[in-house]
């Protein structure tokens, strides 16, 4: 079994530590050995998005210093990870170690399918289920087909939340829509922002979602702001989340039968 | 120096690394003509044509009769008009063309001045009739040009369906500028 | 230096009419829907995409070359060929010629080279009648605007506006907004001009320099109507239009119009490869500022684009902006990915108008990888000492914080409890922007990193 560093960007380990948990623990369900490295700093994105690249070297440096030592870096945000793998090598010119560790990191989705371990999460989940599928993840790691592209639909976050029982998954009009958060263009953008986080509410609303998924916790976070503000009928959690409280549920079914058997 | 030659001296001085040209397939399907015809006819009904099948030359002559009816026309297949002078091409209402090919992709028809008198006859008239023998029909628009490099003209022109536009709330309007009609008279005799 | 257009700003703007966002937005992806369902009839229609994306490369990596081929070719085929180094050289080429053959009243179809060497103001100047023809590039001559697309110039008028504003400018019944009895009111009157046109200027889609002739493409007709009429055709290009071979054009004309609009080709392509007798046509081939794109590595692609507007129609921030929100020739995300190239201070916003979703990337006909380039123009705009601003200071700030992991977990903890307790300090205006709309993340008990220390406290202690 491959070692594994568990990578937890900054803002779940300051907003949604439940996200962390729910990764580590169902990467353990799976029989992985998983170490969290302490002090991770910020992978640099929202720096390197609005155009200084070049302030993150020392976060970035910092972070992937943690790394070096494991098979997989794993984390539960395409993003991150799509940022880490594609933008820090040109920091990292005369570092070919941590070049090489930044390759190495995995978001969540990424990690299980590349394990083949896809068939392996089982278990109950009761919801109707959005899945909001992020720009990152699908259109960049490749997590799915997007929209714009022709040929067969295929979706690896999709095939996860199908497995689970009890799981109705509901589709928006608009397939791959982006929620309008986008790192500081969030703030700098706020009226677009919020305007296009409101029309994919609306969109998941209307497809009859009670419960809104994604692999990305930052596009939940806008989107969860929104929703709490304006008093919607929706939750959000990250895929994680779900995937591990399916889990859970599937393991005390199987303890409580054997109880009464 | 010129303009030209500085400009031409400029973009040789730029070192842009050399990427090869692709080879181009046809994408031909094995397909039998009739299957091809009707993909074309389908593909004419969607961009706002009319089109009437015809197996002789009798036919197509009765067709032609009946959809131009009393209506001023200027038939270029039969006979040559290249003395009308342009001012008075607008005042005809139909004019009929020869198509020398079919694209069964797109619907569309390639025209060109080997038998037009004026070229602004592709889109002066308010309604139009093409005529096509089914042998001329190609599946795609990269057979379309296998046949277009054997040819020599000056202006030739693709026309799929009448001229339209949707710039008005993006509603489709046929006959912005060009023919508010177009009838494709299809000879599958042929 | 000119002033920086601030998208942001416009885009609130736009914003302050949230039912026209809506109709703007659904009217676009309603094009964007066109297009999907018009690409998934095409089984081979991603291999096209590389095929375009391969000709256009190989093009631009032998430019020079091609364009020489193309002049020599057009020569020989009787077109008289100019080039002009920039937008005012261009305009006097025009001028020129117009001159020469004594024109007072011509007539043009739709060309974005055009409008960006701005030639109608500059023929207005010198008591030239210019009238588009395109139906839609009317309607925003008529309202004295600019197009807010480059495909469709129009799209930010609705019939109402378009009804009212024929009505003041070619006398329609009043109230009368139906978009067939205004295209034909238009029709009637174009008919004039372009029976009274002295010449015709047209843009250029393609420029074949195996053959030397060049293809335009319109669904109007008004090309092969204008072009054919009177006695002189000018058409004006950009050079990165020139493509190789004519069997290359199947390949773009399958791909153009369905990207477009989601037809499966332009009701006309017009191929002009010799003037008719007695005629004259010119052409006029463009440099202002494309070899210096060229010469850009990271954004040499960009020139690839072949302006079918696939890019703005599925930009979830062009259809709720609007065209004219970007201030620029081109809008939208190709528009983003040029304009910087042309005068980086005004057009220094435009990299940020994005989310960098990346649709467009993946719409593209020509697979420019416009959201990779919004990226980089954002590092090279970051890196400009001359655009130095506040947030830059900021930034550098943020990086020295985020690089330093006690003083990076000092300032988030109490960031956070700022965030409760003393909203206005230390949180600057950004996080009163996130709070305008969006609720504050709720502060969670623990961190990951103490769970995690908790959780392995108890496991030793199992």
């Amino acid at each position: 079994m491959p070692h594994i560093g568990l990578f937890i960007p900054c803002y779940i380990e300051q907003f949604y530590p439940q996200v962390g948990v729910a990764t580590y623990e169902l990467l353990k369900t799976l029989g992985y050995q998983i170490s969290f490295p302490l002090h991770q700093t910020c992978c640099g994105q929202p720096l390197a998005n609005s155009g200084y690249a070049c302030e993150s070297k020392k976060s970035v440096t910092q972070l992937l210093s943690r790394f070096e030592a494991y098979d997989y870096v794993v984390g539960p945000s395409a993003s991150c990870v799509y940022h880490i793998r594609q933008h820090t090598a040109s920091l990292l010119k005369d570092h070919k170690p941590l070049k090489n560790t930044a390759q190495k990191f995995l978001d969540l989705t990424e990690f299980i399918f590349s394990q083949n371990r896809q068939n392996d999460i089982q278990g109950f989940f009761d919801g109707r289920i959005a899945l909001h599928k992020s720009c990152h993840g699908l259109r960049r790691l490749k997590l799915g087909k997007c929209s714009e592209l022709m040929g067969k639909e295929e979706n690896q976050q999709a095939v996860l939340l199908q497995q689970i029982e009890g799981i109705e998954i509901v589709t928006p009009q608009r397939a791959d829509e982006c929620c309008g958060f986008g790192g500081t263009f969030a703030v700098t953008q706020e009226v677009l922002s919020t305007r296009m986080g409101m029309d994919r509410l609306q969109d998941y609303l209307n497809a009859g979602a009670e419960i809104l998924t994604s692999g990305d916790m930052s596009c939940l976070m806008h989107l969860d702001g929104l929703i709490k503000r304006n008093h919607l009928p929706l939750k959000t959690m990250h895929l994680a989340e779900i995937l591990y409280q399916a889990v859970q549920q599937k393991q005390s079914s199987v303890k409580s039968s054997a109880y009464v058997q | 120096m010129s303009t030209r030659n500085k400009l031409l001296k400029k973009l040789k001085n730029i070192s842009v690394p050399s990427v090869s040209k692709p080879d181009i397939p046809t994408f031909e399907q094995s397909l039998p003509i009739t299957a091809v015809r009707e993909q074309f006819v389908q593909q004419l009904k969607a961009v706002g044509a009319n089109v009437q099948l015809i197996t002789t030359t009798q036919e197509q002559v009765q067709w032609i009769e009946a959809l131009v009816g009393q209506s001023s026309y200027i038939d270029t297949l039969a006979s040559d008009h290249s003395f009308l002078p342009l001012s008075e091409v607008e005042n005809y209402q139909w004019v009929i063309l020869q198509g020398h090919i079919g694209v069964a992709e797109n619907g569309a028809i390639w025209v060109d001045d080997n038998s037009l008198p004026t070229r602004a006859l592709t889109a002066i008239c308010e309604k139009m009739i093409i005529v096509l023998p089914q042998s001329l029909i190609v599946q795609n628009m990269h057979l379309a040009y296998e046949m277009v490099c054997k040819k020599q003209y000056g202006y030739g022109v693709f026309i799929a369906g009448p001229s339209k536009t949707a710039d008005i709330e993006q509603t489709l309007v046929k006959g912005a500028h060009g023919a508010c009609e177009l009838t494709v008279i299809i000879d599958i005799s042929q | 230096m000119s002033n920086s257009i601030n998208h942001a700003r416009n885009a609130a703007q736009f914003n302050q009419d949230p039912q026209k966002v809506t109709w703007h937005d659904k009217a676009l992806w309603h094009v964007r829907e066109k297009r999907d369902s018009s690409a998934q009839q095409i089984q081979e229609w991603e291999t096209l995409r590389t095929l375009a994306s391969q000709i256009k490369a190989h093009t631009l990596s032998q430019l020079g070359d091609y364009l020489e081929l193309f002049e020599k070719q057009a020569l020989q085929n009787g077109i008289r060929v100019h080039w002009a180094a920039d937008a005012q050289e261009h305009n006097q080429i025009v001028y020129r010629l117009l001159q020469k053959h004594q024109v007072s009243k011509v007539v043009k179809s739709k060309s974005m080279l055009t409008e960006e060497c701005q030639l109608n103001t500059f023929l207005y100047q010198k008591g030239i009648q210019v009238t588009d023809t395109d139906l839609g590039e009317r309607i925003v001559q008529l309202a004295k605007e600019p197009p807010s697309h480059i495909v469709l110039p129009a799209i930010h008028k609705t019939r109402e506006e378009v009804g009212e504003l024929f009505h003041r400018t070619m006398q329609t019944e009043a109230g009368n907004s139906d978009p067939t009895y205004l295209t034909k009111a238009a029709r009637k009157d174009l008919r004039e001009k372009f029976l009274n046109a002295d010449a015709a200027i047209t843009g250029v889609n393609f420029a074949v320099a195996e053959t030397g002739e060049f293809v335009v493409c319109t669904n109007e007709g008004n090309v092969d109507l204008g072009a054919n009429l009177p006695n002189l055709h000018i058409a004006c290009m950009g050079i990165e239009k020139v493509i190789p071979e004519q069997k290359d054009l199947g390949v773009f004309l399958r791909l153009l119009a369905r990207s477009a609009t989601g037809q499966p080709i332009t009701t006309f392509s017009s191929h002009f490869k010799k003037p008719s007798k007695g005629r004259e046509i010119h052409l006029i081939l463009v440099d202002n500022g494309r070899s210096e794109q060229l010469n850009r590595e990271d954004f040499r692609s960009s020139l690839q684009c072949i302006r079918c507007g696939a890019c703005m129609n599925t930009c979830p921030i062009y259809r709720r902006s609007g065209g004219h929100s970007y201030e620029a020739t081109i809008p939208g995300p190709i528009g983003a990915i040029l304009s910087p190239g042309k005068d980086l201070k005004k057009y220094s916003q435009l990299p940020f108008a994005s989310t960098l979703c990346g649709a467009c990337s993946a719409v593209c006909p020509v697979k420019i990888d416009i959201d990779t380039q919004l990226y980089k123009w954002r590092q090279i705009i970051g890196k400009d000492k001359s655009l130095f601003t506040k947030k830059t200071l900021m930034m550098k700030i943020g990086g020295k914080m985020l690089g330093d992991y006690s003083l990076y977990h000092f300032t988030a903890q109490l960031g956070k409890r700022a965030l409760r307790l003393l909203p206005s300090w230390l949180i600057n205006n950004h996080f009163n922007a996130w709070g305008k709309s969006r609720e504050i993340p709720e502060v969670p008990v623990q961190t990951f990193s103490t769970w995690f220390k908790n959780q392995q406290h108890h496991e030793h202690k199992k």
